[in-house]
């Protein structure tokens, strides 16, 4: 991404970290490390994040490399109307959207967790 | 007897003339001697052939033993080159089931191969990081594992995903395997010809 659509994109993220933290998408995490919002029509796709380990080559203090697992995420934009990725990016080479990225994905798995507890909360008899 | 002190006179002067004659003009004495010599002749002779014996023993043992794990090298190179194929076979829309089949069979036959040969000065190194990667690609298609398996098309790519990085390191790490085994393979058939 060149820096003007860099800028773009990270302002959509901050308006999907902010409607997610108000309740208004409706994630779902169908495995421990990937969250899913499928978008209804008019604009069906979908939208999804996960959590991915990478194996980097770092550097030592000490001088010499390691290969170390890294957290990084996955964002994939899919137009279901095409059946194509629209976007479709790793923090492993977008390094400067990993904290945006970071913060929606942590944003929808908080807010599956407090539905969850919601949930359990409702079911609890009195 | 004055007869039985010549006859006892007698008896001693040629007692005497015997005893007081050199031990080699004895021929009796000269036949022992070379009996006694072909004895040993023929026991050092024995000896020499039961120690060559003995050397050529522990040199087909070596032999052997080296023909032995040519033959054990060669089907562990055979077994390596049918997984790299395998690993190889990771396709994009793989879903989680078939990820674990896959992951499992490839560990067990990994594992199985390998094992022999983890206190190997060459290969002890190598077969440790394959170790490792086996257990964080585990580690990665655990964290895939569909919460309802319904919900797995939500995320068709998220197996292939998480795993594929760890799949690429194993195959790099297998082909080093397969790289150190066949150069092992070369030396023990060099060490076959100079033996």
């Amino acid at each position: 991404m060149a820096i003007p659509e860099i800028t773009e994109f990270t302002d959509s993220l901050d308006k999907l970290i902010a409607a997610t933290r108000e309740g208004k998408i409706d994630w779902a995490k169908p495995n421990p490390t990937t969250v899913v919002w499928n978008i209804l029509p008019p604009n069906p796709g979908r939208i999804v994040i996960q959590q991915i380990m990478n194996n980097e080559r770092q550097s030592l203090p000490t001088g010499g490399q390691v290969m170390r697992a890294v957290p990084r995420y996955l964002f994939q934009l899919f137009d279901n109307r095409t059946n194509s990725f629209k976007i479709n990016l790793t923090t492993a080479d977008q390094q400067q959207l990993e904290p945006k990225i970071k913060a929606l994905y942590d944003a929808a798995a908080i807010g599956l967790s407090r539905s969850g507890l919601d949930f359990l909360k409702s079911i609890l008899p009195n | 007897m004055t007869n039985d002190t010549e006859q006892l006179q007698s008896t001693v002067n040629s007692v005497l003339r015997v005893v007081q004659q050199p031990f080699y003009n004895h021929p009796d004495f000269w036949i022992g001697l070379i009996l006694s010599m072909a004895a040993i002749a023929i026991g050092v002779f024995g000896l020499y052939y039961a120690y060559m014996a003995f050397k050529e023993a522990g040199e087909a043992k070596k032999a052997a033993n080296a023909a032995g794990k040519t033959v054990k090298i060669q089907t562990v190179t055979i077994e390596l080159t049918e997984i790299l194929q395998k690993l190889g076979n990771l396709q994009p829309n793989i879903e989680f089931s078939d990820a674990w089949n896959l992951l499992t069979e490839i560990q067990r036959r990994l594992r199985r191969t390998v094992s022999p040969f983890q206190k190997d000065a060459d290969l002890g190194d190598t077969i440790a990081a394959l170790k490792e990667a086996l257990s964080a690609a585990s580690k990665a298609l655990a964290s895939v594992r569909p919460s309802d398996p319904a919900k797995e098309e939500m995320a068709p790519l998220a197996v292939y995903n998480a795993i594929q990085d760890n799949f690429a390191a194993i195959t790099n790490i297998v082909a080093d395997l397969l790289g150190l085994f066949e150069k092992k393979s070369i030396n023990f058939g060099d060490d076959d010809g100079n033996s």
